[in-house]
């Protein structure tokens, strides 16, 4: 029976499209490697640890970042997974990915239990109406209690212990067992073949050498090579040059029909034409209906991106462009900075999300640049009764023109063992959070709902609670409104003048001491010049900290002995090429990592 | 050339030396250098032994740097007499408390005894090392210390900023680090006190009485050619800098079978050469270009560099900063 090929269209009944998801690292690309390998999908010899993970930064960070889709072949049918991110921060990748599936697995870390993703990418499923197959993974570890973390399960998500699978996504135990219980249960797409093309693009990015490239699901109708494609929202037609799939590699097959994933190559060269949530029909005889789409998700937190040298800001606005195609989350607008120049206000998912962006725009397209410090968006009243929306703390108008400020909040879940919800609370309390809800899970672990704001979140709210709770707690949130806050804008000064960069939007009770903080961490981060650089912080026009970086006296090296001139040379060389991701501001040079002094801030 | 300062197997280390020496037959040396502890450990009758394998047909210049306490009548008299033209003392001070205070070998004689037999011995040239900044050394201290040195001065004067480098006994002893406040101040005091006695710098650590300028090191800084033997020793020929291996062992047992003792290469590309040039330029009076300069507004508004007719020279503030000067090179 199983004498075909991988690429083959083995008619629907045969298929099954479901995504990998689940709470960060407990094991969803390293499951992907065993079925990788079961398939016979990748040679062993080419094998390494989280395969699909391909992205640098992935692999130095260790954690997915853009979710993957490949086809593999398993006893009579053919497979399609998606294995997506854990993080919080790139909840809309899985989103998208559900919309290609009828199904997921959801894996569980059975060392460690329910986390907060685990039940935000569970009811991510639920709203999709997606079949769920749960399985708890890293049973070969010592600490796994699988008996708990079933009874747990079926506790707070309902679902039957029994139905509950358990594996080793690390030595493969339980994984053949896995992809049956899949065939048998994740329903198999339900297209129709005859009706007009729907074909959803749920991710996209640019090749350099063949422009757009897609990942689609076909919903209904066929997608066919050399046929002409109608994007309907877009209103273009274009040839599609290529249809294939991803076996891992990429395989260029004939057609693809209903429940079918791959991809499409269709000489688009202006990526506003391909995004994400793009429905794809044929030109000669178009559906009438778009698929539902995507919603834009909302940003959590802005911050200025800006080249260190203004030349490059076309570059970036290049880069931008083409990196919004793989990412469709990030927002951008222009803005101008006294001090940074031409740039651009960005609206990113969470602060790992914009440190990735960044990281992304500056080795993929060969930028160095700038981020500031991050803000959330503010609705200022002004006395005039007017409503301004401020993302950035330059834009809020003067204290005597406002009558009300209001910050965003947020809804946040925290799963922790109970011996940390005391150490938890007070940490929520000193963030200005409100207890709304506690819940055992277990006579062990609590589930904390806190409303809270956002602002007080995004800068180091998640670090905080891991080094409190010994890396225990998980968290997980979502927007929950606005409220009225006593809010005023911190400004530092250096060499005598305000640098708007640095301007952050702060609590009253807390803006003096963030002053402060700042001015002591810049000292730290900007080095010595060559005359006395005085640093300060001031609230409205009040001066409230001042630091002096002291003027450098002397060289750390002087002698070139022995006509060893390489190693003095190099080092020279080494604090040029430093001095080249300063940013000249007035006469002084400050490093890029200055300009997030205020992530760096302890408590 | 250059030593490095291991006591061990100092008769096979000899050897290699010599050995090493015999393949650069062809080459005819402008100037000959022992540098570093090596000359003080191995003794003058090793090195009139080396220097009887060296041509000197054409050496205008050939330099041994002694320390203190291996200087007397009969080594000198050796020296002299088997070519050696010119004596760096490695003195750091003469004032045995600051040596002291350094973590340094006490002196055995006073600098008034080893200046007096120094000259005695009429070579054509010697010169002092000076440390500058120790902790230990009040203002009134180092004003009375200069002074004395003074009395009796050597025509070529090197002047080093005090130092803390890792594996030193200072290193490890905060309390004993310079202050730059300090190290600033006694470089200013030593610039200007030598000019005002008609010293000329020749270079940021190095002063002298024209005509007494060190050859071989102003080679190092023009960029020119030089071939280092020993373990440890550097070498340049047109813009391919390598080093041996810094083990003693090693550097033994490669020249015994005849091979190469080189460790390191590198081949300057254009860039880098550029640089290099410029920056060693930067560290003479002779200076620099001024287009070679990023923001020289800046650092003529510092006072860190003068400009004359297009060219940028160090001001004496400069000179104690020329690394961070240097980084605004092109
Ligand atoms: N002992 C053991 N370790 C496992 C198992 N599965 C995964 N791991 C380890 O858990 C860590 C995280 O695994 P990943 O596969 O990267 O997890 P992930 O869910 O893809 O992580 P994100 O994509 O960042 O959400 C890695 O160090 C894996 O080696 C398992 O079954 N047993
Ligand atoms: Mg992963």
């Amino acid at each position: 029976m199983q004498d075909f090929q991988v690429t083959d269209n083995v008619g629907q009944d045969r298929m099954r499209n479901f995504s990998i998801i689940s709470h960060v690292d407990h094991g969803k690309s390293t499951l992907s490697d065993r079925i990788l390998e079961l398939t016979g999908a990748v040679d062993p010899r080419h094998m390494r640890e989280q395969y699909l993970d391909s992205m640098d930064i992935e692999r130095e960070r260790g954690i997915t970042i853009k979710a993957q889709n490949v086809r593999v072949k398993w006893k009579n049918y053919v497979l399609h997974l998606i294995d997506t991110p854990g993080h919080v921060d790139f909840g809309y990748e899985v989103s998208r990915s559900l919309a290609a599936c009828e199904g997921v697995i959801l894996l569980v870390d059975a060392s460690q239990g329910i986390q907060a993703q685990t039940l935000a990418n569970c009811y991510l499923a639920i709203d999709h109406d997606l079949e769920i197959v749960v399985a708890l993974n890293k049973i070969d570890l010592p600490a796994a209690d699988p008996i708990r973390c079933a009874s747990e399960i079926e506790q707070v998500l309902g679902l039957s212990s029994t139905q509950i699978l358990s594996i080793s996504a690390k030595t493969g135990r339980g994984v053949p067992e896995l992809l049956d219980a899949v065939i048998e249960r994740i329903p198999a797409p339900k297209g129709d073949e005859k009706a007009p093309l729907q074909a959803l693009i749920f991710d996209s990015y640019f090749d350099q050498y063949r422009g757009v490239i897609s990942s689609v699901r076909v919903v209904n109708g066929e997608l066919r090579s050399g046929s002409k494609l109608r994007f309907l929202q877009a209103k273009v037609t274009h040839d599609l040059e290529e249809v294939g799939v991803r076996t891992p590699d990429p395989v260029a097959v004939k057609k693809l029909g209903p429940g079918e994933v791959g991809y499409i190559i269709a000489n688009v060269r202006d990526v506003g034409e391909a995004r994400s949530g793009e429905t794809v029909s044929n030109a000669d005889n178009p559906a009438l209906a778009a698929l539902p789409g995507y919603r834009q998700p909302k940003p959590m937190v802005y911050c200025g991106i800006y080249p260190i040298d203004g030349d490059e800001f076309p570059d970036l606005r290049e880069a931008l462009l083409k990196l919004k195609l793989n990412d469709a989350s990030v927002t951008y607008e222009p803005e101008t900075s006294g001090a940074l120049g031409f740039g651009f206000r960005c609206g990113f998912l969470g602060l790992l999300h914009m440190e990735i962006v960044r990281e992304r725009l500056e080795r993929e397209f060969n930028l160095s640049l700038i981020a500031t410090s991050p803000s959330v968006e503010y609705s200022v009243t002004l006395k005039n009764g007017t409503v301004k929306v401020v993302d950035n703390p330059n834009d809020l108008p003067q204290s005597h023109e406002v009558d009300a400020i209001e910050e965003p909040l947020l809804k946040a879940t925290i799963i922790t063992p109970s011996t940390y919800t005391g150490v938890i609370m007070e940490l929520c309390q000193s963030r200005r959070g409100e207890l709304v809800k506690m819940e055992y899970l277990s006579p062990e672990r609590v589930e904390l709902i806190y409303k809270i704001p956002l602002a007080e979140v995004v800068v180091d709210f998640f670090d905080a609670l891991k080094s409190r709770t010994k890396g225990y707690a998980s968290l997980d949130y979502e927007p929950a409104g606005n409220q009225s806050a006593s809010l005023v804008k911190v400004d530092v000064l250096i060499n005598g003048v305000t640098v708007d960069a640095f301007s952050t939007i702060v609590h009253k009770a807390k803006a003096e001491d963030y002053g402060r903080k700042m001015t002591t961490k810049l000292k730290e981060l900007i080095p010595r010049q060559l005359f006395d650089v005085p640093i300060q912080s001031a609230i409205n026009g009040r001066i409230v900290s001042r630091e002096t970086v002291k003027a450098r006296r002397k060289d750390v090296i002087a002698k070139c002995y022995g006509g060893d001139i390489s190693r003095k040379r190099k080092l020279l060389e080494k604090q040029k090429e430093g001095k080249k991701r300063m940013k000249s501001i007035g006469r002084v040079e400050v490093p890029q990592e200055a300009f997030i002094a205020a992530l760096k801030l302890e408590d | 050339m250059t030593f490095s300062n291991k006591t061990q197997h100092i008769d096979k280390y000899v050897e290699c030396l010599k050995r090493e020496i015999q393949t650069l037959k062809d080459h005819k040396f402008h100037s000959v250098y022992f540098g570093g502890g090596t000359p003080s450990f191995i003794g003058e009758e090793r090195i009139m032994e080396i220097l009887a394998v060296l041509d000197l047909s054409e050496t205008v210049e050939v330099s041994v740097e002694f320390h203190p306490n291996h200087i007397g009548n009969r080594v000198l008299k050796n020296l002299k007499s088997s070519g050696v033209s010119r004596i760096s003392l490695g003195l750091q001070s003469v004032d045995e408390l600051v040596v002291a205070s350094l973590g340094r070998t006490p002196h055995t004689k006073s600098y008034e005894k080893l200046s007096y037999e120094i000259k005695e011995a009429e070579f054509k040239s010697w010169s002092v090392d000076l440390i500058l900044g120790a902790r230990s050394e009040s203002d009134l201290a180092w004003r009375t210390n200069l002074e004395r040195f003074l009395e009796n001065p050597s025509p070529h004067v090197s002047g080093y900023l005090l130092t803390v480098e890792n594996g030193t006994p200072l290193y490890l002893d905060k309390d004993r680090y310079p202050i730059e406040e300090t190290l600033f101040k006694r470089y200013f005091d030593l610039d200007s006190v030598l000019t005002g006695l008609g010293y000329e710098w020749n270079e940021i650590s190095n002063w002298s009485i024209p005509g007494h300028q060190c050859i071989h090191n102003e080679n190092y800084w023009s960029q020119g050619n030089y071939i280092g033997v020993g373990a440890g020793a550097h070498s340049h020929l047109d813009g391919t800098r390598w080093s041996n291996t810094v083990s003693v062992e090693k550097y033994i047992s490669h020249i015994s079978e005849r091979k190469s003792a080189k460790a390191r290469e590198e081949v300057l590309d254009m860039n880098s050469r550029a640089f290099e040039k410029n920056w060693l330029l930067l560290r003479k009076p002779d200076g620099v270009p001024l287009d070679a300069f990023q923001k020289a507004d800046l650092l003529a508004s510092e006072g860190l560099i003068e400009v004359d007719s297009g060219t940028a020279i160090l001001t004496v503030k400069g000179r104690v900063l020329s690394s961070l000067v240097s980084q605004y090179l092109i």
